[in-house]
């Protein structure tokens, strides 16, 4: 599952000692607190869960053959965050700094290109915009690396 | 399955925008058996008139996966209809 309704701990995602891999890169995105001059009250989160679950399943899945990469951890909020708080932690441990960088922001870009997940910003002002939702092409998989 | 008169039930997923838009998040479309992706939006612009600019800038998945708008639908497929808002 990497989706979760409860706050995100980015503390759960630090990296641990172990002899698998020497390098671990972590990405987080937060609810930010201002858009556009405006200030933003709550942030939605919505997702089509089941095919962005097989979707991130497939990214994931791929990134072995790329670089050597020895775990993924990575968990997205869905319902409602406050400014401030996590909407979405990467943890990526490999051989190697550069396969760490490299994989982690593979994860991110494909996600965000091919996962079907929007944001809605509330403002302050009543008024709110949606935001995100991937446009791939047809028969989506994972594109390699670059 | 057809229904007697041939035509096919395919259940329709709304999200964000759109089912803000339309109070809808699922819902069914009596159609044509494998009629293309491309008439769902055609007859989803004829029920919902307000969806017209989000639809334009909206992607099709059939049984949770991408689809062409030139692929056909069968009876008892799920579409979602995914908006687009690009990244921010």
């Amino acid at each position: 599952m990497f989706f979760s309704k409860e706050r995100i701990d980015i503390s759960a995602f630090l990296p641990k000692a172990g002899t698998d891999a020497d390098a671990v890169s972590m990405y987080a995105e937060f609810a930010r607190g201002s858009s556009d001059g405006r200030a933003v009250k709550k942030v939605s989160i919505e997702s089509y869960v089941e095919m962005a679950e097989s979707i991130i399943r497939r990214i994931v899945d791929s990134m072995p053959a790329q670089w050597p990469v020895h775990r993924v951890d990575f968990v997205h909020r869905i319902g409602t965050a406050k400014p401030g708080e996590a909407l979405l932690v990467a943890a990526v441990r490999a051989s190697g700094r550069t396969a760490a960088f490299e994989a982690c922001t593979y994860l991110i870009e494909e996600l965000h290109r091919a996962a079907p997940i929007w944001r809605k910003e509330h403002f302050a002002d009543g008024t709110s915009q949606w935001i995100g939702g991937a446009a791939p092409e047809p028969g989506e998989e994972p594109r390699g690396r670059p | 399955m057809s229904l007697m008169n041939g035509n096919v039930k395919i259940r329709i997923k709304f999200f964000g925008a759109l089912r803000d838009l339309t109070g809808l998040d699922e819902f069914e479309l009596e159609l044509p058996d494998r009629i293309h992706c491309d008439a769902i939006f055609n007859c989803l612009r004829r029920k919902f008139k307000q969806l017209g600019p989000v639809l334009q800038h909206s992607t099709i998945a059939v049984n949770g996966m991408y689809a062409a708008r030139y692929a056909r639908l069968h009876g008892g497929d799920i579409v979602a209809v995914l908006p687009s808002f690009g990244a921010d």
